[in-house]
C-alpha cells in the first residue's frame, strides 16, 4: 500500500522544473490527478466496454470520439507534468468537454442531459480552480460555444431546460462569489502586498541612508542575502556572491590567518565582533574598513546570517599613520619633547626628556614643570614666560633647570602653544640640553680672555722692552756722539770710527726694535687704527731725525707739500709716519750722493700720495716685486747693513691702510717709490 | 745774554747728553728729573725751550705738555717731546714743535736746538 502511494506520488509529481510548492506545482499536480481520474474512471472502461462489445454493434464514431478524447486528457496529463502545464490543464479541459459534447452527438434527438450538463459544470468548477478567473471566463465561452453548435448541428432537443438554466445561475453565482472572493483576497493581498512593499521600500530607504556598506551574510555560504546602496555601489549585490569573493578577491573563506573573519566568529561565538580589514574596490584598488558584524538568529536561536557594517577608516588609518610617523619623530628625537595641558601639567614626554631630566614618564605626567625648577631665575622670569606663551606667541629662551638626581643643566627651550579654534589646549615644550655647549661657551670666553690678557701682557712687555731698551740705546749713541764731538777731549781717527761704529751698531738696534714692533703690531692681526684729521705737514715732524742723517751723509733732503692737497687729511697719521720713515730710512741709506726728495701731493681728484724720491743705485726691473716680500733685499745692497725689513712691513702697512705703492726705479738712476691713499669722501678739507 | 732752556728727563745719562747738546747749541741749560717740579719752575721761568721725555715717573710728560701749552708767558717757547714710544708721541704731536724718537742722537739734537735758536722758528726750516 505504500509503495502503492509512494508510486502514486510520483506519478503525480511534476517534472523538478517546477518549483516545489508553488502555485504552479499544485496546479500541475491537480491537472495529473484530474486527469488521472478522468482516464481511469471514465475514458478506461468506456473504451474497454467498445473493445469487448462486438464489432458490429459498435458506432466507430463514437468509438474514435473515445480515443480522440482519451488522447487528448492524456495528453494534458503529460504537458502537466512539464512547466508547460497549462497546456495540460487546457488539453485535460478541452479533451473532456470535447468527449462529452461529441457523445451527445452521435444520435438524432439525444437529449441533453443533466448528467453532461454535471460533467460541463464539473469542468468549469476545474477550469476556475487551474485556470483562474480568465481560464474560467475563456472556457465558458468556449464550453457555451461548443455546446451551441452541437445542439444546433445535431437538433438535440432541451430536455430540462429550466434545469440547465438553473445549473448555469448556480454556476454563474458560484463565479460570481470565486470572482469576489478571488478579487477581495486580491486586493487584500495588493493591500498587505503595498504594505509589505512600502515597509520593504522603508527599510531599504533607511538601509540606503547609511553611507557606508551594510549587508546581510548568510553564515552558511558566505553569500550576501541583502545589501544596501553603497554596498551594492561596491558590487556587493544580493545574492550573487561571496564576501571573501568580493571583498578579498579571494576564491574560498578566508583561514582566519591573514585576519579574523567576522563571520566565523560570529557563527561561533554568537556575539557581535568589530576587526579592521583591507578591502578591494570593483577597481581594485584597496581601502581600509572597520568591519562590525552583528549575528541574526532564528527561531531556534541558531545563528543564520550576519549583518555586516564596514566603515571606510582610510582616512583615519592614513591619519593615524602620519601620527604614528610624527609620534616616531618624537619618541626618537634628540630634543627633549613635553607636551602639558593648557594648565601647564605634563600630558606626554619623550624619551630624551627623560634622560634630559631623569624623570621618567611616570614620574613627570601629572606634574608641572615646577618639578625641574632650580630656584636659580625670578618669579619675573617665569612670569614673562607664561605671559608670552599664554598669549599665543612662542617663547625660546635659555634656562637653568635642575634634574631628579639635584644636579642643574643648561636647557635651550621653546615652548609654543597649540590652538584649536583660537583656544590655547596644549603647550608644547622642545628643550635641548645646552650645558655642554654653555660649558664650551664658558671655556672659549676664558680662553679668549686668557688669551687676551697674554696679549695685553706681550704688548706691555712689547712696549715696555721697547722703551726700556730706547733710553739705554739713546744714552750709548748720545756718549758716544758726545765723545766723537771732542767734548771730552780730542779723538784720534780709531777713537772717532770706533765710537761711529758704535754710534752706528746702537741706531740699527734702534730700527730693529722699532720694526720688530710694527711687525708684530701687523702679525697680531690686530692694527690698532686711529683715523683722525691731520695736516699733512705732522707727516714731517718726525722726519727731522732723517733729515739730520741725511745731511750729515753730504745728501741734500728736500721736503716739499702740494699746494693742492688738501688743508687737512683723514688717516691714521701714526702709520703714515712709520710708511714714510721706512721709506725716507731706505732712501737715505741707499743713497751715496745726490738727493732725498719727500713730496706730498696730490694725484687727482679722488687721491694722495707720499712720495720718497732718491738718487741712489736703483733697482733692476727684475727685483721690484721681490724687494717687497719679506727680508728680501737686491744682491747689490747687501752690504749695507739693518735693511729689507721695512719694505715688506710698508706694503702691508699701505695695504691695511686701504693704499697702494708703486715703485719706479732702474739701475742708475735713483728709485721714486709712490705710496697712493684714497681721500677720504667729506672728510679732508 | 744766552736763551734758557729746561730739560726734564728722568734718566740722568739721557739728562746729561741732552744738556751738553743743548748747552752746546747756546742755551743756559736747566735739567730736573721730576715733573711737578718741572712744572712749578716753568710757572716760575720764562724759558725759550723745553726738552721733555713723555715717560716721567709721577706727573707725566703729556700733563706737562697741556700745562706748558696753557701758560701766557710761554708763548713763545719751544717743545721738542723726546720719546720711546711713537705711537703716544704722535698722539700729542700737535702740542710740540719737535718729535724726537729716542734713541736720539746727541748729534741732531744739538743740530736741531741750534737752528732753533739761530731761526726762532723751527716749523718751515
Amino acid at each position: 500500500m505504500k509503495m502503492l502511494l509512494a508510486f502514486l506520488d510520483r506519478l503525480l509529481t511534476p517534472s523538478s522544473a517546477i518549483p516545489k510548492e508553488s502555485s504552479g506545482w499544485y496546479r500541475a499536480r491537480l491537472t495529473m490527478t484530474v486527469s488521472a481520474l478522468v482516464l481511469a474512471f471514465y475514458f478506461i472502461p468506456e473504451l474497454i466496454l467498445h473493445l469487448i462489445v462486438p464489432q458490429d454493434q459498435v458506432d466507430w464514431r463514437e468509438t474514435s470520439i473515445i480515443l480522440g478524447g482519451f488522447a487528448l486528457v492524456a495528453l494534458g496529463f503529460l504537458f502537466a507534468r512539464t512547466p508547460r502545464y497549462r497546456w495540460g490543464i487546457w488539453l485535460t479541459l478541452g479533451g473532456w468537454t470535447f468527449d462529452i459534447l461529441l457523445n451527445i452527438a452521435p444520435g438524432e434527438g439525444f437529449e441533453l442531459g443533466a448528467t453532461i450538463e454535471v460533467w460541463l459544470i464539473f469542468g468549469l468548477v476545474m477550469a476556475f480552480l487551474l485556470l483562474g478567473v480568465r481560464g474560467y471566463i475563456l472556457f465558458a465561452i468556449a464550453q457555451a460555444a461548443a455546446t451551441a453548435a452541437v445542439v444546433l448541428w445535431r437538433h438535440v432537443t432541451v430536455a430540462s431546460l429550466n434545469f440547465t438554466i438553473e445549473i448555469y445561475l448556480a454556476a454563474t453565482f458560484l463565479l460570481g462569489l470565486g470572482v469576489w472572493l478571488r478579487q477581495l483576497d486580491y486586493s487584500q493581498r495588493k493591500q498587505a502586498q503595498a504594505e509589505l512593499q512600502a515597509q520593504k521600500d522603508y527599510l531599504q530607504k533607511v538601509m540606503d541612508s547609511v553611507q557606508s556598506p551594510f549587508y546581510v551574510l548568510d553564515v552558511h555560504d558566505y553569500r550576501i542575502r541583502l545589501a544596501n546602496r553603497a554596498a551594492r555601489d561596491l558590487g556587493l549585490v544580493e545574492e550573487r556572491v561571496t564576501c571573501y569573493a568580493l571583498t578579498h578577491h579571494r576564491s574560498e573563506p578566508c583561514g582566519g590567518d591573514e585576519h579574523p573573519c567576522p563571520l566565523q566568529h560570529v557563527r561561533v561565538r554568537r556575539e557581535p565582533y568589530t576587526t579592521e580589514h583591507i578591502h578591494f574596490r570593483p577597481d581594485g584598488s584597496t581601502y581600509y574598513v572597520e568591519v562590525r558584524g552583528y549575528p541574526l538568529f532564528d527561531a531556534q536561536g541558531n545563528v543564520v546570517q550576519m549583518v555586516e557594517y564596514s566603515v571606510d577608516i582610510t582616512e583615519r588609518k592614513l591619519a593615524e599613520a602620519e601620527i604614528r610617523k610624527l609620534q616616531q619623530a618624537v619618541e626618537h628625537a634628540a630634543s627633549g619633547v613635553a607636551i602639558t595641558s593648557a594648565e601647564g601639567i605634563y600630558e606626554y614626554v619623550n624619551p630624551t626628556f627623560e634622560r634630559m631630566t631623569g624623570y621618567s614618564r611616570q614620574e613627570a605626567v601629572g606634574q608641572t614643570p615646577r618639578l625641574l625648577k632650580s630656584g636659580y631665575h625670578s618669579t619675573e622670569f617665569y612670569a614673562e614666560l607664561w605671559k608670552t606663551i599664554k598669549s599665543g606667541r612662542v617663547w625660546q629662551g635659555e634656562l637653568i633647570n635642575r634634574r631628579k638626581d639635584g644636579s642643574l643643566y643648561w636647557e635651550l627651550q621653546t615652548i609654543a602653544p597649540v590652538q584649536v579654534n583660537g583656544k590655547i589646549t596644549h603647550f608644547v615644550a622642545i628643550k635641548l640640553d645646552i650645558t655642554a655647549q654653555k660649558e664650551l661657551e664658558k671655556q672659549l670666553r676664558e680662553a679668549k680672555e686668557a688669551a687676551e690678557q697674554a696679549s695685553a701682557f706681550k704688548s706691555r712687555l712689547m712696549a715696555g722692552v721697547s722703551h726700556d731698551m730706547r733710553t739705554p740705546l739713546g744714552s750709548i749713541i748720545g756718549y758716544a756722539e758726545l765723545l766723537m764731538s771732542g767734548a771730552f777731549g780730542e779723538m784720534n781717527e780709531q777713537q772717532q770710527q770706533i765710537l761711529q761704529t758704535i754710534a752706528d751698531s746702537a741706531s740699527r738696534l734702534s730700527d730693529f726694535i722699532r720694526g720688530m714692533l710694527t711687525r708684530a703690531e701687523l702679525e697680531s692681526g690686530k692694527l690698532r687704527l686711529q683715523p683722525r684729521s691731520f695736516s699733512p705737514d705732522e707727516l714731517f715732524k718726525s722726519l727731522s731725525t732723517y733729515e739730520h742723517v741725511a745731511q750729515r751723509k753730504g745728501l741734500a733732503f728736500q721736503r716739499e707739500i702740494d699746494p693742492a692737497l688738501p688743508g687737512a687729511l683723514y688717516a691714521d697719521p701714526y702709520w703714515l709716519e712709520q710708511i714714510l720713515i721706512n721709506l725716507v730710512d731706505n732712501a737715505i741709506k741707499y743713497t751715496g750722493h745726490g738727493s732725498v726728495w719727500v713730496r706730498l701731493r696730490r694725484v687727482d681728484e679722488r687721491h694722495w700720495a707720499m712720495e720718497v724720491q732718491d738718487t741712489g743705485m736703483g733697482i733692476p726691473p727684475e727685483l721690484h716685486e721681490r724687494i717687497f716680500e719679506a727680508f728680501e733685499q737686491g744682491e747689490e745692497v747687501k752690504h749695507i747693513q739693518g735693511v729689507g725689513l721695512g719694505l715688506s712691513i710698508v706694503k702691508e702697512l699701505v695695504r691695511r691702510l686701504g693704499g697702494e705703492i708703486r715703485l719706479q726705479s732702474a739701475p742708475g738712476e735713483g728709485s721714486t717709490f709712490t705710496v697712493i691713499f684714497p681721500l677720504a669722501e667729506g672728510k679732508e678739507r | 745774554m744766552k736763551p734758557e732752556a729746561l730739560i726734564i728727563e728722568d734718566d740722568a745719562a739721557q739728562c746729561e747728553i741732552f744738556s751738553a747738546a743743548v748747552h752746546q747749541a747756546g742755551y743756559n741749560v736747566t735739567c730736573l728729573s721730576d715733573g711737578a717740579q718741572a712744572l712749578e719752575y716753568l710757572k716760575q721761568h720764562t724759558v725759550a725751550l723745553v726738552v721733555l721725555d713723555l715717560h716721567l715717573p709721577g706727573l707725566g710728560g703729556e700733563h706737562i705738555a697741556r700745562a706748558m701749552r696753557s701758560m701766557p708767558h710761554l708763548k713763545a717757547t719751544r717743545l721738542i717731546l723726546a720719546s720711546a714710544d711713537d705711537r703716544l708721541a704722535g698722539m700729542i704731536s700737535e702740542l710740540a714743535d719737535l718729535v724726537l724718537l729716542k734713541p736720539i742722537s746727541f748729534i741732531q739734537l744739538r743740530d736741531l736746538a741750534t737752528r732753533l735758536r739761530a731761526k726762532g722758528d723751527f716749523s718751515a726750516p
